[in-house]
């Protein structure tokens, strides 16, 4: 029951980009297509899973073990970077086509700072191992459910005829306000 | 209203054929206007030369230097983020937390939590085995994401 309130507390309450505002830059970036977006979604959740459990590790076993959490942050980053760079290796090596079609998005996460600010949370949290791999499986399906909502959206505007001081970028960020402001009504649920 | 034709151009690409091999047509995509300010415009080349290349099946007969438009078909392309991404993670997932169900307690003094993080590890890598024989199958089969779909400017004359 605990697993599943975490579940939904991460993708939908506290979910990390309409909420918390983490990693706006690919929410307007690679959100003009569907496509793009449920594999940008689907790459940073995989991503964030595993984040999630190497930063409990790292922070249980090396940091607090040898009291050196002031250097949180730069682990985490440090980690985070290698750990997309051997995904990107690992994809590479198992499948060429595959990486030439998806591997774009995974560079991509390095600069995400959802990912940087899911380690940074679930350390703060006190969650234990298991519940921290769903925490961070639960904050990817959240940027997932939002990049795809976005992408819906932007699809549609295509065919609309947004007045012209609106097209492109502003009308985008009202859009990612609205839907902010639909999904504040979910806070207090749980 | 806009029309169809043009809602289907905006969701295609443009891009220059840079060589011929076999049935296959090496192409170059156009950089966007968007591209110019991204932090990570460097990182996002898979081959790592700068330029967003890819290898596409050559069904129109296009040159080399023939402008060309592609269109990405988005029912391949979910299917292959599924099976890349979601298999491995629904592997780890399923690795991590059965063996949190049935390993209680340490081994020779190893910790629970690194008992489960090796196990989701080992089968990503076995997730990785079915990616590798499923990709080689469906290249058999000439399964592709991307296509040529006309050419724009042609070199010939």
């Amino acid at each position: 029951m605990n697993l599943i309130l975490i579940f939904i507390s991460a993708a939908i309450i506290n979910n990390y980009v309409l909420v918390s505002f983490l990693g706006i830059c690919p929410f307007i970036g690679v959100s003009k297509k569907l496509g793009s977006a449920v594999s940008m979604g689907m790459a940073t959740t995989f991503v964030m899973t595993i984040t999630a459990a190497v930063a409990w590790l790292l922070n249980k076993y090396i940091l607090v073990g040898l009291h050196l959490e002031f250097l949180q942050i730069v682990s985490f980053i440090l980690v985070i970077a290698s750990l997309v760079q051997l995904v990107e290796m690992f994809i590479k090596k198992v499948s060429r086509p595959l990486y030439d079609t998806l591997g774009i998005f995974l560079p991509l996460i390095t600069t995400n700072c959802a990912i940087l600010g899911l380690a940074l949370f679930l350390v703060m949290k006190q969650y234990n191992f298991t519940e921290s791999i769903v925490f961070g499986f639960a904050s990817g399906v959240g940027f997932t459910l939002a990049l795809v909502i976005m992408a819906g959206i932007r699809e549609e505007l295509e065919l609309a005829e947004v007045p012209q001081p609106f097209r492109g970028a502003p009308i985008t960020l009202i859009v990612a306000g609205c839907l902010a402001l639909a999904f504040m009504g979910f806070s207090g649920l749980i | 209203m806009k029309n169809s034709d043009q809602y289907f151009k905006n969701d295609c690409e443009t891009a220059t054929v840079v060589d011929l091999q076999e049935n296959w047509a090496v192409v170059e995509l156009d950089e966007k206007g968007a591209c110019h300010n991204c932090g990570a415009k460097m990182l996002c080349r898979p081959n790592g030369s700068g330029k967003r290349i890819l290898r596409i099946s050559n069904t129109i007969n296009a040159n080399i230097g023939d402008q060309v438009l592609i269109e990405q078909i988005g029912a391949n392309q979910l299917k292959l983020t599924l099976i890349q991404y979601g298999l491995p993670l629904i592997g780890f997932l399923a690795g991590v937390l059965l063996t949190g169900r049935f390993i209680k307690d340490s081994i020779l003094g190893v910790p629970v939590e690194i008992i489960q993080m090796f196990c989701g590890i080992l089968v990503v890598i076995l997730s990785g085995f079915g990616i590798y024989f499923w990709s080689k199958r469906k290249a058999k089969r000439g399964f592709y994401v991307f296509r040529l779909r006309e050419i724009l400017n042609s070199t010939r004359k």
